[in-house]
């Protein structure tokens, strides 16, 4: 009879042994009183009960579901319930729970789903029971329904045909109103493993991927990752729904869509050309999780679409991989080397937008800008990684610890890189052993002649340190150290002597090893350190140390005679008892000793190959026969045993003290491949550069015919008044591109923003950014200059996208290189203006042009309609842009300076960013935005033209919105615009006005008032607003700098210094 | 992605099991407690383990381990990140986390988890989100969902999932207006034998508990912004404000968060706070040491030094120690050789000081290494950096909050070698 015992589970988790009961085939619920007890420490039945009495004060009933395990694998459960704690048998609890689910009290169902999920949870087979629960899959109760969908995840594949009773619910679900119960049902849907279903969900992932909420089409992308490990075969078909969601603009669909990919067809790179702008764009706003994916996918992008920014800065450190290229490559390399290298602008793109990411406070988002920057970012913009890295050094151990381990093999071969951080990876006693040696590891590659003193005077503290695997490590260290800084390398040799007599063996030991491969490397009068070392062979017990010295005597026997022989003679002795790796050693010392010294050594040698001979070890006997043959001259020995010597005493060469890490990096940084040195299953390899640049344009978005419409109209901008009626319309074609919900949440969003309405869910936070500064702006009391200064900084970024958008608008225009050639004029014309103290931010500011220009417009449309939504003003011109030098003709007279070389030219982009005139808080609903188009003033030539968007956030309408009262300072001037006359609720107007500011920064305060109320505002105009751009040549422009700067004096000295 | 999560106590117990996919046997921790088992102590378990069909990723924390496992690639710091952020939610649910609670709570867990990962991608992270979906126990909720048969789980999508700003959701009220925010720094240092200091840096946050009612818009500046070399921002902090003005600005979420972590580089010297004198000698032929320790206060700009705790792994040899304090109480363990001694505050008239002798074994070799002492403390109203809250401003709401701010230096790992 088998016994088994059942063990009360206290919470304690002490487990007490209670009762012993037969083998399944004797057991019923009357066999267990009968049964004996075995073991003392075993009771009857009934003082279990006693036991079950004694313990039900303390803790709660329920934890006393007992399990009593038979020889098989069923479990069974002791029923809490029962009466006098008597074992009941699977089918009798689950009888319980069945009745509990089938009971009409949604409280029953819901305890009795609550325990099956423990059930589950703890790891135990619940899947009897699925009939029951399947029949409440379409329970009202929210919360059953979703333990439900745990256990139907949870046991569908292994009762496949009744899980196909659930599908109907899922379908109905799929159709509800609510997004969220519509994601859900998809979730579950997708994550029955049930083959039979697949045109189901095949189905109802498509309708789900053209879905209007961002949120279901979220649940979408992670359907086809499911569905697609359940069947491979509809590959083709999900590609295409791929394709279709990686246009997705929702930052919510973004990361989960790329995951897909990766998952599903990480090979068809081609899909993404057309969607990586967006996607470089988005980056920001995406969740983090979704973050990692796109980078990483983005860095493998990358490097098979640009070509190598690193050749440019070759230098030393590229050497290393020059090494390896054949002569032609070089030469390639140099005669590249002489055309000037250009960074794609689609490359810098992505450099540029993940480096605010640096700042995530997600470890692992911050590891994949790194790894980006390693792999893609031109060496000299490598740097900003470390000081990040280095931050995530204080965070959890395992995060230190994938960290540390990507820095070791970034520090091999940028030394630099971490080198102004090397106080961050000292050690602490506290740290755990892993963190210790990882550490360590970046010291040795951090150690150069400048910083060696310092860093071996730390290592003398480690290498007394209680931890002795870090001792040992240690001194493997040091000896690297001394390998490759040849000025240590005798101080660190003394260091180590020292070590020897040091009383822990591990150290002893580990010190011998590393002193034999230093003197290996420099044979040179080393006898005395060999002769102690000998004297060690009587204490030291560590095998290897001993191998290591006797492999060191018999390296250099003719240096010390004397000892030699009588090392050997101490070793036969003990032979029998030492490691094989010893005995190796020992036969290798006999055989130099025999062909050096063969006077003193012969009996002795030829004592210990007999003790070789019948070795247990095949190897040792292996080896004993093999050298008795080549020394020991005989008949039958061959002409080898001439050379016997020659190959015993032959030089080696010395070993090459190398970093763990140094063969990690073909593996991509911050993967697990990388972690674990080996590939792992499913790793993308990173492909080489390509030698020549695909074509560049494939990323290009094409312009739709709808955008082709608008474009000269959206260009027209510049000095058109436009036409504010269509902004209404065109905002309703952008916001059905993007999805209901997100139609309502941009509702209370104000329209003109430019961003919100181009994606609604996704930009805004980037929005209010641009909002705010700008608001302070108008609060700050900082000379203009200043704020102009700030002004720039904090724009850069949209600059850039504004650059784009602009030109996107231009590209069907024949226009467009005019107004580009200009771009850089405009530059030069703020310059002058701002004056020398500016000079560092126009230079900034100098290379984005150049940028923007090859920087080819992506959605295009969208972007588009932007631009045109924000511009209105009342009359349309129709014809494009006037010709830079046409317009200075026209309209260019009112810069006091002008002379006939300076023309004004249009602007080179017009910045989105809006300014809050009046909150729709303090504006009893009725909210007013301006922006400055930048555009010649219709009103005025002296004027600044301004834009004021009215939003009606009320649900009344607002009528008769004018200027009231204007309270202007002397000599300021202002043409308010045409009343409005009503403002329907969720309405949006835009009027412009003018206002001449005069040229100072000084504001302008005027009432908003409408029928019932006045609310008094005030427009305070940033320096660069006042501006006009104008475009000369370096020459025209320097005399006027000139004029403008200096007295004549200095002006006179300025010509000469010329 | 992460294909299944195990978690295991600390005596090697798998006590939940939650599988994304399909199901993985509870078998392949076998290579778990095996890795565990070579490694002696927990934290030297390695993270990753590879085992021939899958990884094994785990992260230590509360004595339980979180072990996740992968079939394929994956970036190993996704993982583990996602681990530690499923910690803190489970505290932030429970308030501690630790394995009564978790098997007390294994519905909520169950249900939390759910929907923290869609086919093993994190789908909810945020808690503020994952808190409208279920709604965290309390003794009130539990009480009202007997009764009238309500449940945890929030029937609506939460606002903030699709919302421009994800971390707060819409419609919070709260009749007191109140914005704290903490400024904790503590100290990164080891200091050698002879009291210099070897390598010190600030590792400062900004904790903030923000309760406001609507949508306010919140901006932080400093007196001297230029001192933080490096910060990593809540996604809520607007980057490009700070990049152009030093001026943190932000829409706060609901309730506690950490807004801004920075680092002041070891560069700028950092003060440091305390001093630490020692005699600690072991003699080679008798079995006694000898042992003696005075902490005082250095550069302290007049505050007090409170909560000062010192302790000591001592070496193997040393059996037991008497030792008699002039202030405070100490232990020491004689199994894992730990000595703590609790100080309490510091009065600069009378220094606290411990001193006694430690008995050694017997005839064994004396310790190589004097042991290293590990001190904590802290010190109110003071950020050691000199970094200093210029003022808060809220905007897009009407009322007026009530403001408070605190500063807080503590010892991090700070380490005294003797």
């Amino acid at each position: 009879m088998h016994f088994h015992f059942i063990y009360f589970k206290h919470r304690g988790q002490r487990e007490i042994p209670c009762l012993l009961v037969p083998s399944p085939n004797t057991c019923s619920s009357q066999s267990w009183t009968k049964l004996k007890p075995r073991a003392k420490s075993s009771v009857w039945l009934s003082h279990l009960v006693v036991e079950a009495d004694y313990f039900r004060p303390l803790t709660r009933l329920q934890e006393y579901i007992l399990s009593v395990s038979w020889s098989g694998e069923q479990t069974w459960d002791l029923h809490p319930r029962a009466p006098a704690w008597v074992a009941t048998d699977p089918t009798l609890v689950n009888e319980d729970l069945k009745q509990m689910l089938e009971s009409n009290k949604d409280s029953a169902k819901l305890d009795a789903m609550k325990r099956i999920v423990g059930m589950i949870a703890k790891g135990r087979n619940a899947s009897e029971l699925f009939p029951a629960v399947v029949k409440n899959v379409a329970s009202k109760n929210i919360e059953i329904k979703k333990l439900v969908y745990v256990y139907l995840v949870r046991y569908a594949e292994e009762q496949q045909d009744l899980a196909l009773l659930s599908i109907s619910t899922f379908q109905r679900a799929l159709k509800d109103p609510n997004q969220l119960i519509r994601a859900s049902a998809l979730r579950v849907l997708s994550s029955i493993r049930v083959p039979i279903i697949v045109p189901i969900m095949m189905l109802a992932i498509k309708d789900a991927s053209a879905d209007l909420s961002p949120y279901v089409r979220k649940n979408a992308a992670h359907a086809i990752q499911k569905l697609y490990s359940l069947d491979p075969e509809q590959k083709e078909m999900l590609i295409e729904v791929i394709e279709k969601l990686l246009k997705d603009k929702s930052t919510l669909v973004a990361g989960s869509v790329v995951m897909a990919f990766e998952e599903v067809c990480p090979e068809r790179i081609d899909l993404i050309h057309k969607n990586y702008r967006k996607l470089c764009n988005l980056l920001v706003d995406v969740e983090e999780w979704g973050q990692v994916v796109i980078i990483h996918m983005l860095t493998r992008y990358a490097r098979t679409q640009f070509v190598s920014p690193w050749k440019e800065d070759g230098g030393a450190e590229d050497s290393e991989k020059n090494f390896y290229e054949s002569d032609d490559e070089q030469r390639e390399g140099t005669e590249r080397r002489k055309k000037p290298y250009a960074m794609d602008p689609d490359h810098r793109l992505l450099i540029r937008n993940t480096k605010p990411l640096l700042q995530s406070r997600n470890a692992a988002v911050v590891m994949a800008v790194a790894q980006l920057y390693w792999h893609i970012s031109p060496k000299s913009e490598a740097g900003v990684i470390s000081k990040s890295l280095v931050r995530l050094l204080r965070s959890n151990r395992e995060v230190q610890y994938i960290v540390l381990q990507n820095i070791a093999t970034m520090s091999i071969q940028r030394k630099g890189m971490f080198e102004p951080y090397l106080k961050s990876f000292y050690v602490r006693s506290t740290d755990p052993t892993m963190i210790k040696t990882l550490k360590l590891e970046i010291l040795t590659n951090l150690a150069n002649e400048a910083n060696v003193s310092t860093l071996l005077r730390e290592f003398q503290t480690y290498v007394r340190s209680q931890d002795k695997q870090f001792a040992a490590a240690t001194i493997q260290t040091v000896g690297r150290c001394a390998s490759s800084i040849s000025e240590v390398s005798d101080s660190c040799l003394s260091g180590l002597v020292c070590l020897l007599s040091s009383r822990d063996e591990v150290v002893v030991a580990e010190s011998v090893v590393v002193i034999k491969k230093l003197l290996q490397m420099r044979p040179a009068q080393h006898g005395e350190i060999i002769k102690h070392m000998a004297k060690l062979l009587d204490s030291i017990t560590v095998p290897v140390a001993r191998a290591s010295i006797l492999w060191l005597i018999g390296e250099n026997c003719e240096r010390v005679p004397k000892i030699a022989p009588d090392v050997l003679r101490k070793m036969a002795k003990s032979f029998t008892s030492e490691d094989d790796l010893v005995k190796l050693q020992i036969l290798n010392l006999g055989a130099k000793l025999y062909l050096t010294n063969s006077k003193q050594t012969k009996l002795l040698t030829q004592y210990i190959l007999n003790l070789g001979k019948y070795d247990q070890n095949y190897d040792i006997r292996d080896r004993t026969r093999f050298i008795r043959q080549l020394i020991v001259p005989n008949e039958k020995s061959g002409a080898l045993s001439k050379y016997a010597k020659k190959i015993f005493l032959a030089q080696k060469p010395a070993p090459l003290l190398e970093s763990p890490f140094k063969d990690r990096d073909h593996f991509q940084l911050g993967t697990l491949s990388h972690t674990l040195n080996t590939k792992a299953a499913g790793y993308l390899e990173l492909s080489n550069w390509p030698e020549v640049a695909p074509d560049p344009s494939v990323r290009n978005v094409e312009v739709v015919e709808l955008t082709k419409e608008w474009t000269p109209a959206g260009k027209a901008k510049k000095e058109n008044p436009a036409k504010k009626f269509y902004s209404e319309s065109e905002e309703e074609e952008d916001s059905s591109d993007s999805s209901s919900e997100s139609e309502s949440e941009s509702g209370s969003e104000s329209e003109e923003e430019a961003d919100s309405s181009e994606d609604s869910s996704a930009s805004s936070p980037n929005e209010q950014e641009g909002e705010s500064a700008s608001e302070s702006e108008g609060r700050s009391k900082r000379t203009a200059k200043k704020s102009w200064k700030t002004r720039a900084k904090s724009d850069s970024e949209d600059e850039e996208k504004e650059n784009e958008k602009s030109k996107s608008s231009d590209s069907s225009s024949a226009e467009s290189s005019s107004a580009e050639g200009s771009s850089s004029d405009a530059e030069s014309e703020s310059e002058s203006d701002s004056g020398p103290d500016s000079r560092k931010v126009t230079k900034e500011k100098e290379g984005r042009p150049k940028q923007a220009r090859s920087t080819l417009p992506k959605d295009v449309s969208l972007l588009d309609l932007d631009d045109f939504n924000s511009v209105s003003t009342p009359v349309a011109l129709p014809t494009p842009v006037l010709s830079p030098s046409l317009r200075a003709d026209l309209e260019g007279l009112n810069l006091s300076t002008t002379s006939s070389v300076i023309n004004v030219s249009s602007p080179v982009f017009v910045p989105m960013k809006t300014h809050v005139l009046l909150h729709r808080m303090s504006g009893k609903g009725l909210a007013a935005h301006y922006f400055f188009p930048r555009q010649p003033c219709i009103f005025g030539a002296k004027m600044v033209s301004v834009q004021i968007t009215l939003n009606n956030t009320t649900d009344q309408k607002i009528e008769n919105i004018h200027v009231g009262e204007k309270k202007l300072p002397a000599g300021m001037q202002m043409h308010a615009f045409s009343p409005v006359d009503s403002l329907e609720p969720e309405g949006s107007v835009t009027v412009s006005m003018g206002i001449d500011f005069c040229d100072s920064t000084q504001t302008a305060s005027f009432q908003l008032c409408t029928k019932d109320d006045c609310f008094s505002v005030n427009i305070q105009p940033p320096v660069g607003e006042l501006l006009l751009p104008v475009a000369m040549s370096e020459k025209d422009f320097k005399k006027e700098q000139a004029c403008l700067c200096f007295t004549p004096a200095q002006q006179a000295q300025a010509c000469s210094l010329e | 992605m992460i294909h299944s999560l195990f978690l295991i106590n600390s005596s090697g117990d798998i006590f939940l099991e939650k599988h994304w996919k399909s199901v993985v046997s509870r078998s392949v921790c076998d290579y778990f407690f095996e890795a565990q088992e070579r490694a002696t102590e927990a934290e030297n378990v390695p993270p990753v383990i590879p085992t021939p069909h899958h990884y094994l990723l785990s992260v230590y924390r509360h004595k339980i381990f979180f072990v996740a496992v992968i079939q394929t690639e994956v970036p190993p710091l996704f993982v583990i990140e996602f681990l530690h952020r499923v910690v803190d939610t489970f505290q932030d649910y429970f308030g501690v986390c630790s394995e009564p609670v978790i098997k007390d709570n294994v519905v909520v867990v169950y249900e939390v988890l759910e929907e923290m990962l869609d086919n093993g991608f994190p789908l909810a992270t945020e808690s503020n989100i994952l808190k409208e979906l279920i709604k965290p126990p309390t003794i009130l909720r539990t009480v009202v969902n007997t009764i009238t048969g309500s449940t945890n789980v929030g029937d609506q999508l939460p606002t903030g999932q699709l919302s421009v700003v994800p971390w707060r959701r819409t419609g919070v009220k709260y009749t007191n207006n109140e914005a704290y925010f903490d400024v904790i720094e503590e100290i990164d240092a080891i200091i050698d034998k002879s009291g210099s200091t070897i390598t010190a840096e600030i590792q400062g946050v900004i904790d903030a508990c923000v309760k406001l009612t609507g949508m306010p818009d919140l901006t932080l500046s400093f007196m001297n912004p230029r001192l933080l070399d490096d910060v990593s921002f809540h996604p809520c902090v607007r980057f490009k404000r700070w990049e152009s003005e030093r001026i943190l600005s932000f829409i706060p979420p609901d309730g506690n968060f950490r807004l801004l972590s920075y680092h002041v580089s070891a560069q700028n010297l950092v003060a440091i706070p305390v001093y630490v004198k020692h005699s600690i000698s072991f003699r080679d032929s008798s079995a006694l040491g000898r042992f003696e320790i005075t902490v005082g206060p250095k550069q302290t700009m007049g505050k007090t030094i409170e909560g000062v705790l010192v302790s000591s792994q001592m070496p193997k040899g040393v059996l037991n120690m008497s030792l008699t304090p002039s202030q405070g109480t100490h232990t020491f363990d004689p199994v894992t050789k730990m000595l703590s001694w609790d100080v309490g505050k510091i009065n600069p008239q009378k220094l606290p000081s411990l001193k006694g002798t430690m008995s050694l074994q017997a005839g064994a070799p004396k310790p190589d290494e004097n042991p290293t002492v590990n001190l904590q403390f802290k010190i109110q109203q003071l950020a050691i950096s000199g970094l200093k809250v210029n003022r808060l401003d809220m905007y897009g709401e009407k009322y007026k909050p009530f403001k408070g701010i605190k500063y807080m230096t503590k010892a991090g790992k700070f380490q005294v070698r003797t």
